[in-house]
């Protein structure tokens, strides 16, 4: 690979691709969870998360959960392997030096 | 040359919020299925200690209780969260597991128990909280930091309750320490 996926390359797309990366297979995260992970506003990680979910890298669900409206967002086979060609671009980019 | 350099810099700064974002995402998800448990362990501290400061003959019955119950609970919450991870862990494999992992901190903390000359109640109660302790910090190296602030305050209540409060070390215990651990399990809970 040898330029970086656009989309995935922005810093807070990046935080969030990769702490859906790291929960367990099919998991979802919860909006509250994500922002506490990439310290993001909720504004920010809004309009982020809706990107990631337009590239179709993401996947959300919106509930209801104690009568509170909950959004939850997984990775799909999709975003995982955007992500790790992502990760494979930057680490060749440093052995490249 | 330095439109490389710069490159090469940012896809370290990048590879840096990758693991960063990572590490706190495992965090989150370990304080998740260790919060019940420490705070089962927590309740247990409180009413076995209290129990044997009141009670010293019922003491042996009280903790052997307690420990069972608490072992119980922990495979039981281990178990859900593997449940809920999806990480395929089967009810069995939970209890081998909790069992193997408690047989081994019970022959260890004997032998230490043996190569340390503990002969009292008080002083067993004392090396197991240091223990627990022990243990809290170590995980937190790998786990996240709450277990480590966790450890550390289980750990300083036991040698200031050791060293100030000995005549009331089991209440101390109880009330001090498992409340630490009632209060920490909730804090890691609600993450």
């Amino acid at each position: 690979m040898d330029a970086p996926d656009e989309i995935v390359h922005q810093t807070l797309r990046l935080k969030i691709l990769a702490a859906l990366r790291a929960a367990p297979e099919g998991a979802r995260l919860e909006f509250t969870r994500l922002k506490k992970i990439t310290g993001a506003t909720d504004g920010n990680l809004g309009r982020q998360i809706t990107r990631l979910a337009e590239a179709g890298y993401i996947d959300i669900a919106k509930d209801f959960h104690k009568n509170r409206p909950r959004t939850r967002a997984r990775l799909t086979p999709l975003g995982a392997s955007a992500f790790d060609n992502h990760v494979a671009y930057l680490k060749s980019v440093i052995e490249g030096l | 040359m330095n439109s490389n350099r710069d490159a090469a810099l940012d896809a370290k700064r990048a590879l840096k919020d990758i693991e960063a974002a990572q590490g706190r995402t495992n965090a989150f998800a370990f304080y998740d299925s260790a919060g019940p448990i420490v705070f089962v362990w927590g309740v247990i501290w409180l009413l076995a200690n209290t129990l044997t400061y009141f009670k010293p003959q019922a003491a042996d019955m009280a903790w052997l209780t307690g420990i069972a119950a608490g072992a119980g609970f922990s495979m039981f919450f281990g178990w859900l969260a593997g449940r809920r991870n999806n990480s395929g862990s089967s009810l069995p494999k939970s209890l081998l597991a909790g069992l193997a992992i408690a047989g081994t901190i019970l022959i260890g903390l004997n032998a230490i128990g043996l190569a340390v000359g503990v002969s009292t109640q008080q002083q067993a109660n004392g090396l197991i909280s240091i223990a627990v302790a022990t243990a809290y910090i170590l995980m937190g190296f790998s786990r996240g930091a709450r277990m480590m602030v966790l450890g550390v305050a289980v750990g300083a209540a036991t040698v200031a309750g050791w060293l100030w409060m000995r005549d009331w070390f089991e209440l101390w215990m109880g009330f001090v320490g498992g409340g630490a651990l009632i209060l920490g399990g909730v804090w890691l809970w609600r993450t």
